[in-house]
């Protein structure tokens, strides 16, 4: 906002005059600065490491009274599983989902329209300016726990993986970008769908290919959580061509639907004077 | 300040007007308890089959025992704190039991409107709930959450925000207290370990409880006293957080 305020009976293009790679680079910086002045942010995620840590080791100990497998899931799948969807969480996260939504719920269209300043997108001014920079220690450890299972079960990592994983970045990264659309569309109105949203979304965590029949089709192609963490989880080893297939699909078409609202959203803002 | 029943009363009808405000927030309450029982029951039945517990246990877990609003409370009162305006406009109330009187006349909406749900639920697929059972764990939970509540938000004069602690506190309790799976699948040496926690009774035994009608005296007891704990700690906390938030000028 301090880029864009017009001073006086100057045109907003001609107060905005920094050059696009500088005014990045500020912004990148309040954000470091913001969460480096908040160093307990550090200590919650040790704390959040702490408490995940001891969800896996109840698996452990769950896996451990079912003969060790449970519809195909062995401990080491089920700690991928919930190792890799933290990490894809962190990582998409921490480009400033939070403060996306936060901005928009609470009647703000004003910070919003001036956020629409060129040539910064305002959900890029508002990830960088709300970088949350502790997600980044986090992902590190999420990483090097991946790495450890890996080794320590002399897992052979199969390509399908590697795809897959890259299927639940974009998931994840559409989840992200479609709840503040939404708030965008619909303000505080869109808080039921996003309700619905996250219900589905931060409940990927589940060995959804257990699911057999109608609801496997249901999480697999109309809300695809497996498809964020659960299939490549269980892909790890494995080649699963089907997967990689259906995946691709599921990832294309979901792209396409949310340039749609992507459209319908800010079409919408602007109608009713955003 | 002192506690003024009016005020108190008003309190409460600004939180129910709050919650009235916004009917699909409701909705979408409802909707996320229905999702997490879909989605819990169906994946259990799928990993562990020809069990038939799950669904009645997820139908309690997710419609009476945990709560709507819990999570964002304490970072709610932060981002009061954080704005400063709580002092003059709450009088005669403390800023901290406005903000809660306000947060249950949302419950009593939301809270009451997801049990009767629940209820419903539960009477759809031939579930047995111990309404006597219900109402009393509910009056022990409000307890609970509330001194849960005090505690989170103590550190608020002192820190940006609260958050972290407060969906930290969350996970634990949706992971260790058998909100996530029922803690009778682990091996026995796990669940007597689990029992020395709070959220183990304030989780998987108020379940069990709605669902036997059996409410155990002991993790009665066993809540009370830590949110007794919570409050004294939380008490020492917040005085000493109000000092420093008037010493600069809060």
């Amino acid at each position: 906002m301090e880029f864009t305020r017009p001073v006086g009976g100057i045109s907003r293009a001609r107060a905005v005059n920094m050059p696009l790679l500088r005014k990045i680079k500020q912004l990148i910086k309040i954000g470091l600065e913001r969460y480096n002045q908040y160093k307990i942010e550090y200590i919650y995620t040790l704390l959040f490491l702490g408490v995940e840590l001891l969800f896996v080791l109840m698996w452990y100990g769950l896996l451990g009274l079912n003969g060790g497998t449970l519809a195909g899931w062995t401990f080491p799948k089920i700690a991928i599983l919930m190792f890799l969807y933290n990490l894809v969480n962190t990582l998409v996260e921490m480009v400033g989902y939070y403060d996306m939504r936060n901005l928009l719920i609470g009647g703000k269209r004003a910070q919003i329209s001036i956020l629409l300043t060129k040539p910064i997108h305002p959900f890029l001014y508002s990830s960088l300016r709300y970088f949350y920079l502790p997600g980044l220690l986090k992902a590190l450890i999420y990483t090097g726990f991946i790495i450890y299972i890996f080794y320590a079960y002399s897992i052979t990592l199969s390509l399908s993986f590697f795809i897959l994983v890259i299927y639940a970045f974009i998931l994840h990264g559409i989840l992200m970008y479609i709840i503040p659309l939404l708030y965008i569309a619909y303000e505080k109105n869109a808080e039921f769908i996003r309700y619905l949203l996250e219900s589905f979304a931060y409940n990927a965590n589940m060995p959804y290919t257990a699911l057999e029949g109608l609801w496997g089709v249901v999480f697999r192609f109309v809300v695809p959580i497996a498809f964020m963490a659960a299939i490549p989880a269980f892909c790890v080893d494995a080649f699963c061509p089907k997967y990689i297939v259906t995946g691709g699909v599921v990832v294309l078409v979901f792209l396409a639907l949310t340039k749609l609202l992507s459209i319908y959203a800010w079409k919408r803002f602007e109608a009713v004077g955003g | 300040m002192f506690l003024s029943v009016r005020s108190a009363i008003g309190g409460i009808a600004i939180g129910v007007k709050r919650s009235l405000a916004y009917p699909l927030s409701i909705l979408g309450l409802l909707v996320r308890s229905s999702v997490l029982l879909l989605l819990f029951t169906l994946v259990w039945n799928g990993l562990v089959s020809n069990n038939a517990d799950f669904l009645p246990y997820f139908i309690v877990a997710y419609f009476f025992i945990i709560p709507v609003w819990w999570t964002w409370t304490a970072e709610e009162y932060t981002q009061n704190i954080r704005e400063g305006w709580t002092l003059t406009i709450t009088k005669p109330l403390t800023p901290f039991l406005y903000h809660i009187l306000a947060k249950l006349g949302e419950l009593f909406i939301e809270q009451g409107i997801l049990i009767i749900a629940g209820l419903i639920v539960a009477a759809y697929f031939g579930v047995t709930i111990h309404i006597i059972t219900l109402i009393e764990i509910s009056i022990i939970l409000l307890i609970w959450r509330v001194a849960e509540v005090y505690f989170l938000s103590s550190p608020s004069y002192f820190v940006y925000s609260t958050w972290g602690i407060s969906v930290g506190f969350r996970l634990t309790e949706l992971f260790l207290g058998g909100l996530f799976f029922p803690l009778n699948l682990l091996p026995s040496s796990i669940q007597n370990l689990l029992s020395y926690i709070p959220f183990y009774h304030s989780g998987y035994v108020m379940i069990k409880a709605v669902l036997t009608g059996n409410l155990p005296l002991f993790s009665v007891a066993y809540l009370l006293g830590s949110s007794l704990l919570l409050i004294i700690i939380g008490y020492g906390i917040h005085k000493a957080g109000w000092r420093h938030f008037e010493s600069q000028g809060g």
